[in-house]
């Protein structure tokens, strides 16, 4: 009798602290804006995690003006747990994502999709490697060319002033020895830049040019998709090592339902955007198929080089073979 | 003789009707421009000391103004208070709310955040429809070249410009995910520059205490937190400190964004520590203000990371 009260107190004693191994309250670290769609997709998941797994799993969305790399660099430490990354993000921890930043290597998003699909349990293993549990894939559109003049082919690119991320030095270098003219700069210098005349041409998804209203400074739009703009929802294994087996099934439904959603709603947005821009002055440069195909045949040679170099051997044969794969179908 | 007298008597019948029904108008137009002055005085709910009675009395007010509008639609003192009517409403109890409800239920937040933006383009219209009246076309004119259609607004129409840029902006901050919404941004903000242009004292102080705000956006969108700490000096000078709206503003705008916990908790109790009967007319404001302030100051530890070196020690010191 005196074992079995032994027990139950020992019980008694022991569940507040198996409740908590069970519990968490998780921080969300994002530079994406608040009320953006991608701020509402991350307070959806939120909400969903919170009512699938009775209030044992809470997540609070914080965004932060800051950078990613510095998200990052707190996420080692596991504060915040969880976070939303965009693609330089992503680069940053592993530099097999830099395979999205191709530039014109995909044709479409069904296409750019396949590929994203095919490189995920590569990828999966690329974050893991790095103490990070893969939870969705996000989408921040598609890049395209923005230029104050009008671009059809590469040598009209090739004169640009071109914008181009401030640190990596490689991509400088690589546009440089192709006889680009990139302009480095901070993101936070573009709109200085463009309005001084330092850049006159940058990529962007059209979203982002509408809301950093970078398009009044550039009047033309190439029609043309230049890389698509993923991004990706962590989370710290440490974080991920506290969550129940049957909590974990309902997170990874949570943050499915979100990357449906972005990969919808974001499209659309784009789209939205553009006709919003031509109704105040931008001109989208249409291309013919045999001017789009020319464009790409002189991106694939010249970006040929970076396969070993920007992006690894394996995952760069790895995502052509899968394109190539869906170009067959 | 029967036919005549029938049509006199119809024809009597329809000027009587015709003379009731003008009189009829004529007596409701005066009893509107009588009680009209009282009822478009926005002093008497910005001195309130009880937030939930403006809560619970303004919807009335402004329904009551809407159809006011309905019957004469190019009154603008009435467009005006309709425009500002909605704003206070949207924002004092509505998002307020949402930024309460957003530590505990995403849902019930986003939900709140939806009616506020709708109450923002509510407001907003009516504002453009009082400025049309002065200059027909402005509203076409400020979404294709805001800069140069705010130069025909005149020092007289500041407030109309104040509460106009401050609806359209608001709305844009709840609906980024709506590109057709985004894309009058520049027409929001050439509204408040020219307003801040024409009269930067307005409101004592009202005027910087939005551009505090305005500058938080982050450098990326043309905003800067230095600019932001320029309005806001003003903002306290203007109001002798007496407006919590500028302490607020900064702390949750630029000591969150540049990590500084310290700053975030002494403005805000700088907030909290202002007597509301000291400025009655922005008596319901301040309220409002503290309220959110409390809320945030519970909340300190979800909105500033550890710094560096603590969470470094505390690894280091993990089993």
């Amino acid at each position: 009798m005196r074992a079995f009260r032994l027990a139950v107190a020992l019980v008694l004693l022991l569940s507040p602290a198996l409740l908590e191994a069970q519990r968490a309250n998780l921080r969300l670290g994002t530079i994406l804006p608040a009320n953006s769609v991608w701020d509402r997709s991350l307070r959806q998941m939120a909400s969903a995690w919170q009512r699938a797994t009775d209030g044992r799993v809470r997540l609070q969305v914080r965004g932060t003006t800051g950078d990613e790399s510095t998200i990052i660099r707190r996420m080692r430490l596991n504060n915040p747990q969880v976070a939303a990354l965009t693609l330089p993000g992503l680069t940053e921890i592993d530099e097999n994502f830099n395979v999205f930043g191709i530039p014109f290597f995909f044709e479409s998003d069904e296409e750019a999709l396949h590929v994203l699909e095919a490189l995920t349990p590569r990828l999966r293993e690329s974050l893991a490697d790095n103490g990070l549990v893969l939870l969705n894939w996000g989408h921040g559109g598609w890049a395209h060319i923005f230029s104050a003049q009008p671009i059809r082919n590469m040598s009209d690119l090739q004169a640009a002033k071109l914008f181009t991320s401030a640190g990596d030095d490689d991509m400088v270098r690589w546009y440089r020895e192709n006889g680009f003219e990139p302009v480095p700069l901070e993101l936070t210098d573009v709109l200085m830049g463009l309005n001084t005349g330092l850049i006159d041409a940058y990529p962007s998804p059209p979203y982002g040019a509408l809301v950093f209203q970078w398009y009044r400074q550039t009047s033309h739009m190439l029609d043309i998709p230049l890389s698509p703009v993923f991004g990706a929802t962590v989370m710290t294994e440490r974080a991920w090592a506290r969550i129940g087996e049957a909590d974990r099934e309902a997170l990874f439904e949570g943050a499915a339902a979100m990357q449906d959603f972005l990969f919808d709603e974001v499209p659309r947005q784009d789209l939205e955007a553009v006709a919003e821009m031509q109704k105040r002055g931008l001109t989208v440069s249409s291309v013919n198929q045999a001017e789009a195909s020319e464009f790409r045949r002189v991106a694939e040679r010249l970006t040929a080089t970076w396969r070993g170099s920007r992006v690894p051997a394996d995952i760069y044969d790895a995502a052509i073979a899968a394109r190539d794969a869906f170009r067959a179908k | 003789m029967a036919g005549q007298a029938s049509r006199f008597g119809v024809r009597t019948v329809f000027v009587a009707a015709a003379v009731t029904a003008l009189a009829g108008c004529s007596l409701r137009t005066m009893a509107v421009n009588a009680v009209l002055p009282t009822l478009v005085n926005p002093a008497v709910y910005l001195s309130e000391e009880d937030p939930e009675l403006v809560r619970d009395s303004l919807p009335f007010l402004l329904k009551t103004i809407e159809s006011i509008i309905e019957a004469d639609p190019a009154r603008q003192d009435v467009l005006l208070f309709a425009n500002t009517g909605f704003v206070l409403y949207a924002n004092a109890f509505l998002q307020a709310d949402a930024a309460i409800a957003e530590w505990d239920d995403y849902d019930l937040a986003l939900g709140l955040n939806e009616r506020a933006r709708r109450m923002y383009l509510r407001a907003r219209d009516y504002g453009l429809r009082n400025v049309e009246v002065s200059h027909p076309g402005i509203t076409a004119r400020l979404q294709s070249e805001p800069e140069a259609a705010v130069a025909v607004f005149e020092p007289e129409e500041v407030e109309s410009l104040y509460y106009l840029g401050g609806a359209w902006m608001l709305a844009i901050s709840l609906g980024l995910d709506r590109p057709a919404l985004v894309a009058d941004l520049p027409a929001a903000r050439a509204l408040l520059d020219r307003a801040l242009e024409l009269d930067e004292d307005f409101e004592r102080g009202a005027l910087h205490s939005a551009f505090v705000t305005l500058e938080s956006v982050g450098e990326t969108m043309g905003g800067s937190y230095s600019r932001a700490r320029d309005h806001f000096a003003r903002a306290v000078e203007l109001s002798d400190g007496q407006d919590a709206g500028p302490y607020l503003a900064l702390a949750t705008g630029v000591s969150v964004a540049e990590e500084n916990r310290g700053e975030f908790r002494d403005l805000l109790e700088t907030a909290l520590g202002i007597d509301p009967d000291e400025a009655p007319e922005n008596r319901l404001l301040n309220l409002i203000a503290q309220k959110r302030a409390r809320v945030l100051l519970d909340h300190i530890d979800d909105l500033f990371f550890e710094p560096f070196d603590e969470l470094e020690e505390e690894l280091e010191h993990r089993p």
